[in-house]
């Protein structure tokens, strides 16, 4: 008897339908799962048979073959269990043959004949939407991610004995609830909020630009005085994701398994890799390719603290997602393109003792100043938009009761951040790009609205030399932001001038 | 009467291609502080002084080497070299009555900044490697307006000091520079100073007593620190630790009746500690671009420093302190202070340095007062 069973591969974040095909005839009993599978797709036929005869079923003392079709794409994991189990049931006729048709069925089985779930349960059950079909059977730790698309038929089943009963027609699957709703309250709650950082006001206002123009930025500062700590809060200013957003970076993060809360995520992700991050790790790889840390901060930022330590090599890597807003990687297991727009946000010491530029603190020689300042100066430091120095906060500002009356919550931040992209989402609307930092030249001097005063003031700048043609741009797209979070009006002199403080100076003295 | 196409005379070409030859000896013997004498010895003198059993060996090697130099400084128009007796350039009237003079001088560059008597003063300004922010900034301020006044500034091409002093020089639209270096004028040394090698060689001059070829050994920086107060009216150390090399600089300025000033630093910080010192036992105190030009008896203060009168606020922080205590105290005041120092930066007034502090770079040349 042949039962076939519709199952999901995925191809980085692509569902890839996969049927298996299960044949069981009368021969010396053996269980072979043929196309192309990984160790633990071998490892599979141990876990079926000791599940299916631990639920109580049979599994038949005949020759069966199961084949996992297409069979020239390669398939690892363990997804494939539960598919299997139930080809095995069809196949030897323990439920219906028919009852597998038009199903899918996506889960890794226990010993013991319990359904889990696996990573990419969301991009599976988009595969079953657009497949067309009529129900899409996933474990009950997951169901609620399955859920999550539209004019899915989506049943939660908990052990192999319920997935027979479901199949057999003699129980209802459960329907699992479906969680969509926009940032809840603990999650604004539990995030960190601006109004806990004492002073920093320039960096503080850096978070603000870099926020509301999606601008990538450096902080400069001496051990200790908070840098890891501000960038923590950035997310907390940008807008929540939108639905479709949010989707997107669910669909990731169960993908990389990083999914814990089967609901929708609208939390802006927020990804701080340790310097000893290896190219794979942060781009993305392996042999069959998983998303990276660039492709995790997807629609959020990606941190990277102590810049200098990272290996060269890693940093050059990242110079491409930046540009592109994604990554396509090429394996042998297949080649799979990830999104990566994130903003990239990233520390550093002024220098290897960290006091540079501030009296006679500072401790290192020349060499070591001018090798640290190569270091930095190197592939990655003219994709930052934004310079921002943290610097030792007053004792002030500690001693102040509550709140510093000065400070910015983050909901404040989040609503200034709103009306400056609100601004650029009107600008740009006839172009296809969203934020100041994506702008062009040719956008900017389209659309971009720079007073004559503000041109004049940055040519004055560009002429002293004090600006590459790089920067020049850089600079206008900074500024063009500042003037959007004060009011959208056209860029002012002024305006100018706070992106000129503001712009990286690369050149070592 | 110096001629163009001549070099040195032999006896000095001998004498000083001797030197170079050996050079890695006189490290071995135990010279490592200062050859005192040894730099004026005659080749054959030198040889006998310290050539033990290899006497033979070395006048061989000398014969050689002073063929293949002659070769060389024949194809090689890119240097000038010159003795007391003959010349490319006319030798320089300082070193006339020099009590440890070189043999023969070679110059990468314009000669005329030190050949003859120079159209200008020259003031040297030297310092620790290893100088903090504050001795970078005067380096570079002092260096600028004595530019500014038309002065040469003389300095050794290190780290530290020598480097802001020549780049302060070279900031000066004319200004000129003239880097004495220990080795060979064509030997970059320290490596990481090649491009501004380059730009002193070809906006000033590099000068050495060492023939082309020559590297360094430890004993050449103070034969170098000698040159550099001779070739001086005045030798200001800017900064510098106890047991500085650059106060040999200022003993031998003193040696040769020149006038030894310093710049005043932290009393407890030890990288000052030279200088202070100096200061205490008579040296002339360096407290401003003026007190500077008085000391080199220009009557006119040097070119000082006047920003635009909205940003005199934030200048003062910039040159007085406070700058720290303003910039992180937050609120409305630090964006404004931070727009301020942007401008000055426009202005070239001062730079940025790597964590956010801010130091003044002399003025910038004509672009003062105007609005850009």
């Amino acid at each position: 008897m042949l039962a076939r069973v519709t199952t999901f591969a995925l191809e980085g974040l692509q569902p890839i339908p996969v049927t298996v095909e299960v044949d069981v005839r009368p021969g010396l009993p053996a269980f072979t799962i043929v196309g192309l599978g990984d160790a633990a797709v071998r490892e599979s036929r141990e876990r079926v048979r000791a599940a299916l005869l631990n639920s109580g079923f049979e599994f038949p003392l005949r020759r069966i073959v199961a084949n996992l079709a297409p069979a020239s794409l390669r398939k690892a994991g363990p997804g494939f269990d539960a598919a299997l189990a139930a080809g095995v049931l069809a196949a030897s006729e323990q439920v219906p043959l028919l009852s597998v048709e038009n199903t899918g069925i996506y889960g890794e089985l226990s010993l013991g004949g319990e359904i889990k779930s696996c990573r990419g349960t969301l991009s599976a059950a988009e595969g079953a939407r657009e497949m067309g079909l009529s129900r899409f059977l996933v474990a009950d730790e997951r169901a609620s991610e399955a859920a999550l698309v539209r004019g899915l038929n989506v049943g939660s089943v908990r052990d192999l004995r319920e997935l027979a009963e479901v199949l057999a027609g003699e129980r209802e699957h459960r329907i699992p609830d479906r969680h969509v709703h926009a940032v809840s309250q603990t999650d604004t709650q539990t995030e960190l909020d601006l109004s806990d950082v004492r002073g920093q006001d320039e960096v503080v206002r850096a978070l603000l630009i870099a926020a509301a123009g999606g601008h990538n930025l450096l902080m400069e500062g001496p051990p200790g005085v908070g840098k890891t700590m501000l960038a923590r809060r950035l997310p907390s200013l940008l807008p929540p994701l939108s639905e479709e957003e949010a989707l997107q970076v669910t669909r990731i993060q169960s993908v990389a398994g990083l999914h814990v809360d089967p609901s929708l995520v609208f939390r802006r992700p927020f990804r701080a890799p340790h310097h000893s991050v290896s190219m794979v790790g942060l781009i993305g790889g392996g042999g069959i390719p998983l998303p990276g840390e660039v492709t995790m901060a997807h629609r959020g930022v990606l941190f990277l603290d102590e810049l200098s330590e990272f290996p060269r090599n890693v940093l050059e890597a990242l110079r491409q997602p930046l540009e592109d807003g994604a990554v396509t990687i090429v394996r042998v297991g297949g080649r799979a393109e990830f999104p990566a727009r994130f903003c990239l946000v990233a520390a550093t010491n002024p220098c290897p003792c960290g006091h540079a530029g501030h009296g006679t603190r500072c401790t290192c020689d020349p060499l070591t100043l001018e090798r640290h300042a190569r270091r930095l100066s190197g592939p990655i430091i003219d994709r930052f938009d934004i310079l921002a120095t943290a610097r030792r906060p007053e004792a002030d500002h500690f001693r102040a009761e509550g709140e510093a009356p000065s400070s910015l919550t983050s909901e404040q931040g989040r609503d200034l951040v709103a009306k400056a992209r609100e601004c650029q989402l009107v600008r740009w609307g006839c172009e296809p790009i969203e934020l100041n930092s994506e702008a062009s030249e040719r956008q900017l001097r389209q659309h971009g609205s720079v007073s004559s005063r503000a041109q004049e003031q940055l040519e004055a700048a560009y002429s002293r030399n004090l600006i590459s043609p790089r920067g020049r741009l850089r600079v206008l797209r900074v500024a063009r932001t500042i003037a959007d979070l004060a009011g959208g009006a056209p860029v002012q002199a002024e305006h100018v001038i706070h992106a000129l403080g503001l712009r990286v100076r690369t050149a070592s003295v | 009467m110096p001629d163009a196409l001549a070099g040195p005379c032999v006896r000095c070409l001998r004498n000083s291609t001797a030197l170079a030859l050996v050079g890695h000896h006189l490290e071995k013997g135990g010279l490592r502080a200062r050859p005192v004498g040894i730099l004026s010895f005659s080749a054959d003198q030198l040889i006998e002084e310290i050539g033990g059993r290899r006497k033979g060996e070395l006048h061989l090697g000398l014969e050689k080497a002073l063929l293949a130099s002659r070769v060389d400084s024949d194809s090689d128009s890119r240097f000038a070299s010159a003795c007391r007796h003959q010349g490319a350039f006319e030798w320089p009237a300082c070193l006339l009555e020099d009590p440890e003079p070189p043999w023969v001088l070679t110059v990468s560059g314009d000669s005329k900044l030190i050949a003859g008597t120079p159209p200008g003063r020259a003031v040297a300004l030297v310092g620790a490697r290893k100088a903090n922010a504050y001795g970078r900034s005067t380096a570079r301020m002092l260096a600028h307006s004595a530019a500014g006044a038309g002065c040469v500034v003389v300095s050794g091409l290190a780290f530290g000091i020598d480097t802001e002093a020549h780049k302060g020089s070279l900031s000066f639209g004319s200004g000129r520079t003239v880097a004495v270096v220990g080795g060979g004028v064509d030997h970059v040394y320290p490596r990481s100073n090649a491009r501004l090698f380059e730009e002193i060689s070809a906006a000033g001059c590099i000068v050495s007593e060492m023939p082309c070829g020559t590297g360094v050994w430890r004993w050449s920086f103070p034969a170098r620190n000698r040159l550099i107060a001779a070739l001086s009216q005045m030798t200001v150390v800017v900064q510098a630790a106890r047991l500085s090399g650059s106060l040999h600089t200022a003993e031998a300025a003193l040696l040769r009746g020149r006038t030894v000033a310093a710049v005043p630093g932290p009393i407890n910080d030890p990288v000052s500690a030279g200088s202070n010192a100096l200061i205490a036992d008579g040296a002339l105190a360096v407290i401003s671009t003026e007190s500077l030009a008085e000391a080199l008896g220009f009557d006119q203060p040097l070119q000082s420093v006047t920003p635009p009168a909205e940003l005199v606020g934030a200048w003062r922080l910039v040159t007085n302190g406070g700058l720290t205590e303003a910039l992180s105290s937050g609120g409305p005041r630090s964006a404004e202070v931070m727009s301020d120092l942007t401008r000055l930066e426009l202005l070239g007034m001062i730079q940025r340095l790597p964590g956010g502090g801010w130091v003044p770079i002399g003025h910038g040349g004509g672009s003062v007062g105007s609005t850009p």
